[in-house]
Parts: C-alpha cells; structure tokens; sequence
C-alpha cells in the first residue's frame, strides 16, 4: 500500500470521535506516528473545530432561557404581542398588515369588473376608414400602371425587399395583392 | 411526561403541556439553531420564531410523539431561510460565487476573509455546512440528522466526509495564501 493510499485511509475513517475527543483507532494512531502531514492537518482541524464548538455550546445564563420563554408566552397569548415579535425577527414582512392587505388584493383582482359600454363610432370616426381614405387619396388610378411596370422590373430578384411604394404590387385582373 | 401526552394537553387547550415542551426543547433547538447560523442573537430569535410557528401549526401535527423532530425541522428550515437571506447579502464571503466569477482578486479577497473555521465552513456547500454543524456542534446523531435533512444516514455521512476534506483544502489553501 502506498503512502497517499494510507493517507487516504486514514482520513475515510475520520469521524466526530477523532476530529472532537481525538478517539482514534490503533491503525489511525500507528498512521499519524509515520505520517507529519496528516498529523499537522487534523491539529489544525481539531484546534479549530474545538474551539468553534466551545464557542457555539457556550452556557447561556438562566435568565435568557426564562426571558425566551416569557416573549414566546406573550407572543403567543396575545395576537398584537405576536405581531410585535415577527417585527423584530429576521421575517420582519409578516406583520400583521399583511394578511388584510393580502386580501384586499385579491378581492381587487378577482372580483368582477363592470363591462365597458360598446363602442359605437360614425363612419368618419373609425381610424382605418379614415386612413384608407388618406392612402389612395396619395394615388391617382391614372399611375397605377406605372407603379406596377416598375415593381415588375423589380420582381425577378425574389430576396430583394421593398422599400417604397413603387414595390407595391397589384394583381390588375382582380386587384389583389401579389 | 412523554412529549404525546404534553402536546395532546396543549392541543386540548391547556397551554402548561406547551411551556413544558418548551423548557425541554428550547435549549437544544437553540444549540441547533445556533451550530447552523453561527451567531448567538441570530439563533435566539429563530429559536423564538420556531416555538411561536409550533403553537399556531400544533394542529398540523399528525404524530405527537413525533413533535421533537417536528419542532427541529422548523427551527432547521427557519435557520435555512436566515443563511440563505445571508448569503446573498454577503456576496464576498460565498466561495461558490468568487469561484463562479473566476476572478483571481475576488478568490484572493475571500481567501483572506477566512480567518477562522467559522468563515471556513461558511464557504462549504450547505448542506456539508449543515451535516457538519449538527454533528459536531449539536451533537445529532448522522440518523437524526438524516431524519431532520430528509436524507438517509449514509447520505449523511458522505457529506460529513466531503465536508471534512472540503475543509482540509480550504486549510491548505489559507496556509499556501499567508
């Protein structure tokens, strides 16, 4: 068995035990005997670990388990009071508007709206009419043949695009579109 | 008093079967909650929030003489929220995010934030930062611990062991950076 394979041994069967209490198996103990590398690595995690978990458990006096409980009864006893706590919390958004407001949304989005009047326009009024009106008003019948010559000189470049009204193209049989 | 009979008090009404579940869970909910957030008044008022969300969900719970893992989970899941509301404050200190935007000042800047094993395990996947925490810090058990993550036990202790070598390398890196 190579060095790195041992190495990788040792450390598989790392658990809590070691890494906390340094509870370690006779073949562990043997391996950190041969090997500085792997023993300057668990020191280092095991300082730091160590410390981190004496940090994390440290006893807390008596009066702040008896103060959680009285803001927890109080919470709980009183709505306003519960209110007040989820305002001091990391949640501070679920205050006690928010239900209400919530609703009112809701009622906003669901509730059916009155229909709106139909529209009824005179024939002047209606914006398409109008504007078909204005467009052929640009064209006198007379030069339509044109038109149609020049696009058809046009045509056989099927990819080319059309960039002014002498690309229009009018069937003259029906008056159709092409 | 086994905690079914306290909590089929409490549902009954009498709010003493509640007060004593929360003499009996509050200090280790709070360790728990403290061994995942890293910081003590961010624990107490999620340990606070967790007891209040228990007394109005109560009804919710279907097996009484599952109420401790019922109240952990929602200490754990309270405790998740927080984290991850954290990290997306403190951008710098998110190692996946330095490394994600592969700038080599803003991996240096995060190497050098590392000065403890707090800020190291902070830069581990969550949920080797969880299964860490509640083992070490809490002293769950790996089945406890996959009963509260919603994963199973060996599941648990691979993600111990890829968090203790994610860590070995974090060390390394810091030694290799100073």
């Amino acid at each position: 068995m190579s060095r790195e394979s041992d190495c990788d041994a040792f450390w598989q069967a790392m658990g809590p035990d070691a890494l906390l209490h340094s509870i370690l198996s006779a073949a562990q103990e043997h391996h950190l005997e041969q090997c500085p590398r792997c023993r300057a690595e668990l020191e280092h995690l095991q300082l730091g670990l160590r410390g981190l978990r004496e940090e994390l458990r440290a006893e807390e006096p008596a009066d702040f388990w008896h103060g959680m409980r009285s803001r927890v009864v109080a919470a709980v006893s009183r709505p306003g009071r519960l209110a007040m706590l989820f305002n001091r919390s990391v949640h501070s958004w679920r205050s006690w508007w928010a239900a209400p407001v919530m609703a009112a949304m809701l009622l906003a989005i669901l509730l059916p709206k009155p229909a709106p009047p139909p529209l009824v326009l005179a024939e002047e009024e209606i914006p398409l009419l109008t504007g078909m009106e204005q467009l052929t008003a640009l064209f006198d019948p007379a030069e339509w043949d044109t038109t149609l010559v020049q696009a058809d000189s046009g045509w056989p470049d099927n990819g080319h695009l059309m960039d002014d009204w002498d690309g229009l193209l009018v069937d003259l049989e029906d008056g159709t579109l092409l | 008093m086994e905690d079914r009979d306290l909590v089929q008090a409490w549902k009954r009404g009498d709010r003493e079967g509640f007060e004593l579940l929360m003499v009996r869970y509050q200090k280790p909910l709070y360790y728990l909650v403290r061994s995942m957030v890293m910081n003590r008044e961010e624990a107490e008022d999620i340990t606070q929030q967790a007891f209040i969300r228990a007394f109005t969900r109560i009804n919710r719970l279907r097996k009484p003489e599952r109420f401790r893992s019922w109240l952990f989970s929602i200490g754990v899941n309270l405790a998740r929220d927080h984290i991850r509301q954290r990290r997306s404050q403190v951008a710098l200190e998110d190692w996946d995010q330095a490394d994600r935007s592969a700038d080599p000042e803003r991996i240096a800047m995060a190497r050098d934030g590392m000065r403890n094993m707090k800020s190291m395990l902070r830069l581990l996947p969550p949920r080797q930062q969880e299964v860490i925490s509640m083992r070490l810090f809490a002293g769950l058990t790996f089945a406890e611990i996959g009963d509260l993550l919603g994963i199973r036990e060996g599941s648990a202790r691979s993600n111990f062991h890829f968090g203790i070598r994610a860590l070995r390398d974090l060390l390394k890196g810091r030694e290799c950076s100073e």
